[in-house]
């Protein structure tokens, strides 16, 4: 069966974000004035509207916001993949972000639970931020 | 504050089916005209007309020469999705008050079912993985199902709710489907059945989600004193408004990456104004038709709108309360869960049917305050309407 594999259509903003994650080290905008990070990557902050910033990498260690136990593929590519876990994963540097949430007893899953980033090479131009229980 | 002096004149809808076998502007012809009939207007009476769509539906000029429509001095064609109806009743509201218009229609029509599921994941401009959704379409989180089972998880864990209370709403809407001649879903529904039934993404099984319909519904919209002199008694918009807080773009919904609290939406921050706008408290509502494209969707309202506490919508609803017998009837036609899909439109009709006490054996007593939602999570709108 077909590996399900979509690339984002990545834009001016997005790509040095997807960069990072294909060099297994994730980064996020950081406000120059506020110094704030954001996500998802935007030209100007959400918080101060300050314009530009700098990408800094991040630590990937974060908190369950909260998460789906997917069992309809909706896509067929899914078909083999379900039952999978998109997570909402709250960074300690403060964004909220989404992922795959991976070897976790899904019994087990808790709001507030550590979980730490791993990199999924899902082909040579995409990695996907994964996370794991800390 | 926002001031209004219009009414909900005329309401239409064609059949609601799982394949209309019809083009699309066929159906939106039929519910204006029906709208029109209702309120006992002709096409020279209406020069404005609204719609939304998600690039699903037929554009306004076009049901406009299919009406007849002699002039048509305001329309507008919203790209959008549920947000919209309450606020279209709005902005229409504002066209009569203007003098811009006469008489506005609004409309939603879609081959729900048979042709563009919104639900799914097929093909088109709105599935790709672009803006807000590069984000999630790669990880595999493609439908606004699995965006509202990640926003009522969050609420499952910081205030206890069940999969009973998510239960409680989808079986109370289908009782009152049960009296509803229009209703696609009229098989009585237990929570067994409900449990038994197919999970599609946790915690949502196959009944907290809405239905796929083919259909079409529409509103005429008009000032007061013309309404007055319409062929069915006026229904008048106290308040309508719209609320939205900063929201990163996605094609197909408004997503939650800035949305702090996924355990409250708009409701909470809207129906404060309405309430002041209208001179109304929640106790005065007699029925609330609240946007209902999953079961979690009512929960939130149930408490943005002031029913009960913070964090309580999932025991209110599953002590009775949002029953037709109930002090605080919800969703009384079955809503989008059990009647049918067209996009919150529905919802509006149903007030509006409420208000002038036509609804038959699922008519709630002397009802005379509606609440009425528009929207499911960060951006939405809603209207207070009374006789």
């Amino acid at each position: 069966m077909e590996r399900y594999i979509v690339h984002p259509e990545a834009d001016q903003d997005s790509t040095p974000y997807w960069q990072s994650l294909l060099q297994h080290q994730a980064k996020l905008q950081k406000c120059g004035k506020c110094s704030r990070f954001r996500f998802p990557p935007a030209p100007s902050c959400y918080y101060c509207g300050s314009l530009g910033g700098s990408w800094e990498p991040i630590s990937g260690k974060g908190v369950i916001y909260t998460w789906s136990v997917i069992h309809h593929p909706v896509d067929k590519r899914l078909s083999g993949e379900v039952p999978f876990t998109v997570a909402m994963v709250d960074l300690e540097e403060g964004p909220r972000v989404v992922g795959r949430l991976v070897n976790a007893d899904k019994a087990k899953l808790k709001a507030g639970m550590p979980v730490k980033a791993r990199y999924e090479d899902m082909d040579k131009e995409l990695t996907l931020l994964y996370f794991e229980p800390a | 504050m926002a001031k209004f002096d219009s009414a909900i004149a005329g309401v239409g809808f064609t059949e609601y089916s799982l394949d209309s076998g019809r083009s699309i502007l066929a159906l939106a012809v039929e519910a204006c005209q029906k709208a029109m009939a209702d309120a006992g207007l002709q096409p020279k009476d209406v020069d404005g007309i609204l719609e939304f769509s998600l690039g699903d539906s037929v554009p306004t000029e076009s049901v406009a020469a299919g009406l007849g429509l002699p002039e048509v001095n305001y329309a507008a064609d919203w790209f959008c999705g549920g947000f919209a109806p309450s606020a279209l009743i709005a902005t229409a509201s504002m066209a009569v008050a203007s003098g811009m218009s006469k008489g506005v229609l609004i409309y939603r029509a879609m081959n729900g079912r048979s042709g563009f599921r919104l639900g799914g994941a097929g093909g088109g401009d709105a599935f790709r993985p672009r803006s807000g959704a590069q984000y999630r379409v790669p990880y595999g989180w493609l439908t606004f199902g699995q965006n509202m089972a990640l926003w009522c998880r969050r609420h499952m864990e910081k205030y206890g709710t069940k999969q009973e209370h998510l239960a409680a709403i989808a079986i109370s809407q289908r009782e009152s489907a049960l009296l509803n001649e229009r209703a696609i879903q009229r098989k009585p529904l237990t929570l067994q059945d409900y449990m038994a039934s197919r999970v599609i993404a946790e915690p949502f099984h196959l009944f907290d989600m809405s239905l796929e319909t083919d259909g079409a519904c529409a509103l005429l919209v008009t000032s007061s004193s013309r309404a007055r002199n319409c062929r069915k008694k006026p229904v008048y918009v106290k308040s309508a408004g719209h609320f939205g807080k900063a929201t990163v773009a996605d094609p197909m919904w408004a997503d939650a990456f800035l949305w702090p609290d996924l355990t409250e939406n708009y409701t909470k921050f809207l129906a404060p104004r309405l309430y002041e706008e209208a001179g109304l408290k929640p106790e005065d509502v007699d029925v609330a038709e609240i946007y209902d494209c999953f079961t979690y969707t009512v929960l939130m309202a149930l408490e943005g709108l002031g029913f009960c506490q913070k964090g309580e919508g999932g025991p209110f609803a599953a002590s009775g309360a949002t029953g037709l017998k109930g002090k605080k009837p919800v969703n009384t036609n079955g809503g989008m869960l059990s009647e049918a899909y067209i996009h919150g439109m529905n919802t509006v009709a149903e007030a509006v049917m409420q208000l002038r006490g036509e609804c038959g054996k699922r008519q709630v007593p002397n009802a005379e305050v509606a609440f009425v939602t528009s929207g499911a999570t960060t951006i939405g709108s809603a209207c207070i309407l009374t006789v």
